[in-house]
């Protein structure tokens, strides 16, 4: 049963098509000690810039109905401590590592994926254009057509690694982007980073988070991330990735039918660590009940002419 | 960190919106140090959706217990687990007290949120250190908590709606107790301010440490989210560290928490 879950993403062989979502699973090590990070199909980092960044100061999430709002504005350690301190670790795990990137310049960009490039335990790029909690975290660069383009061909010429890109909900869009990403030689999509919200603490008479907006993700958001999976998929012949409020076995499988070729579990993990174990084994109960012998058979078939 | 189902074995009422849950966890409860957290499912699937850390009362062999107050919907829907039911824990998290030697040990704790000093007092009690616990509350409904310390204990309590000329926080009372030689260890749990009073109060006596319990919003409770965030200046780095709260934290040495903006 195991090997009718196996996926790809361009060049990039998974045992399943479970990924975390990047900034919901550290780099794996928290959650080692209650689950076998090898169950995962690829584990994603959180995302890397060449500098080491604090984050956003005040209160950076906040629980709202079915979902979260964060607003982590990107802290990480920077580039040289994630491969003199994290890179050994991840290169002791069998499942395969994406490194999640972002940068304030197209030549933060390029110069993370050249630091990467030649790292083994890097299978592959998922590149952040589109974090809503900080200025220079991308989205600047995910909300315009051209841009992607530009940042995603210039990537190209540096990386023969699967290049991901993450695109963002908060444009008119997406699809127009996501073929500007194809069209510069992206292996793959990531859909959807979080959904730019706000809540207001009524008491005090001010917003709750400390940068004001911030992402909502959790299950709130699903059916606006399945929509977009399902829109993009028609547009675009690379790999998707979908994601977005995955919770349950049932919501991975209508990704995989809107079009998403692997999916991402992010906010679950916070709720119920053992998702992975429990979704991958629900994929499996329903493609032998369907009677699907790979996942690939799946992918998009709720497109078909329907003749009911 | 480990992944346990608890069985609740008690769940009551011991004051005014306050509920006293006792748990069945023998892994998680035989790890526990004072001042970590657990971070228990609701088992809402959808909505509360995040689970709740909450800090530990006491750990004894195979029993985990935990102080509750309601104040939101998520600790409304915990007043309805029944002895019996089981429910997932996370724990034990966070790093607790460092049990130090010194002349005396002072717990100070304010409200519900001064919990895991009982599990460090009895910790204390075992090496048979030198305990005085002060205890600030409204107006006596945390007075139970009295009965959970070990023997041995100088224990002072203060009210906020006591008559006048009596103490009404818990810093009152601690001025006479900082009168003396020797090192002084002090515990704190409770907001922020009372940490500053405390810190203002001992500046010129002498040799004492202060270990509080920060509290912050929390997403995952292990370290993966990076909602908890915490400022922190750790001499000889100049500049100020992001730490969280979960993993660096709950406890943190007073002196080394900056609180502006974070």
């Amino acid at each position: 049963m195991a090997s009718k879950l196996k996926t790809r993403i361009g060049s990039l062989e998974m045992n399943n098509p479970l990924l975390t979502a990047s900034g919901t699973y550290g780099n794996g090590r928290e959650y080692s000690s209650i689950i076998d990070l090898n169950c995962w199909g690829a584990l994603v980092t959180k995302g890397l810039t060449l500098e080491p960044r604090a984050g956003n100061s005040g209160v950076r999430i906040v629980e709202t109905p079915a979902g979260i709002l964060n607003s982590i504005g990107l802290q990480n350690p920077g580039i040289e401590y994630f491969l003199r301190e994290e890179v050994p670790f991840l290169e002791e795990l069998e499942v395969p590592v994406i490194a999640n990137i972002a940068g304030r310049r197209i030549r933060d960009y390029e110069e993370l994926a050249r630091r990467l490039d030649p790292i083994s335990a890097v299978a592959a790029l998922e590149v952040n254009v589109s974090c809503p909690n900080v200025r220079e975290g991308g989205l600047a660069f995910g909300t315009n057509p051209d841009l992607v383009f530009e940042i995603t061909s210039r990537l190209r010429k540096i990386t023969a690694k699967p290049l991901i890109i993450k695109l963002t909900p908060n444009v008119a869009s997406v699809g127009a982007i996501a073929v500007q990403a194809e069209k510069a030689g992206a292996d793959a999509v990531s859909l959807i980073n979080t959904l730019m919200g706000m809540e207001i603490d009524i008491e005090r008479q001010k917003p709750m988070l400390g940068n004001i907006v911030g992402g909502l993700s959790g299950p709130a958001v699903k059916p606006v991330a399945l929509r977009m999976v399902y829109q993009v998929f028609r547009q675009i012949k690379i790999p998707i990735i979908g994601m977005g409020g995955i919770t349950k076995g049932e919501d991975a499988v209508a990704f995989l039918l809107a079009g998403a070729r692997a999916v991402a579990l992010g906010t679950v993990n916070f709720v119920n660590p053992q998702a992975p174990v429990e979704i991958k084994e629900y994929i499996g109960q329903y493609m032998q009940r369907h009677n699907f012998s790979n996942v690939e058979e799946m992918v998009g078939l709720a497109h078909q002419e329907r003749e009911d | 960190m480990l992944q346990e189902l608890a069985l609740v074995e008690k769940n009551e009422k011991v004051g005014p919106d306050i509920y006293f849950l006792e748990l069945k966890a023998p892994r998680i409860a035989s790890r526990a140090e004072p001042g970590q957290f657990i971070h228990i499912s609701l088992g809402t699937i959808y909505d509360p959706l995040l689970r709740r850390p909450m800090s530990i009362l006491n750990a004894r062999e195979k029993t985990l217990t935990v102080l509750y107050q309601i104040v939101g919907r998520g600790t409304r829907i915990m007043t309805r687990f029944r002895p019996g039911d089981s429910i997932d824990v996370l724990g034990p998290l966070g790093k607790g007290f460092v049990l130090e030697e010194a002349e005396q040990n002072l717990l100070l704790g304010g409200g519900v949120g001064a919990a895991p000093l009982v599990f460090l007092a009895n910790r204390l009690r075992a090496k048979q250190a030198k305990v005085k616990f002060f205890l600030g509350m409204r107006e006596g409904e945390l007075l139970f908590l009295k009965d959970l310390l070990p023997s041995g204990i100088d224990f002072f309590a203060s009210h906020e709606n006591s008559p006048r000329g009596e103490a009404k926080q818990v810093t009152d009372l601690l001025p006479p107790h900082l009168e003396q030689n020797g090192k002084t260890s002090l515990y704190c749990c409770g907001p922020e301010g009372m940490y500053r009073e405390i810190a203002r109060i001992c500046n010129d006596c002498g040799d004492f440490s202060i270990q509080v319990s920060i509290d912050r919003r929390m997403g995952c409770g292990v370290g993966t989210c990076l909602g908890c965030a915490v400022k922190v200046k750790r001499p000889p780095r100049e500049e100020p560290q992001i730490v969280r709260a979960c993993v660096e934290g709950p406890v943190f040495r007073w002196q080394e928490v900056s609180t502006d903006g974070f």
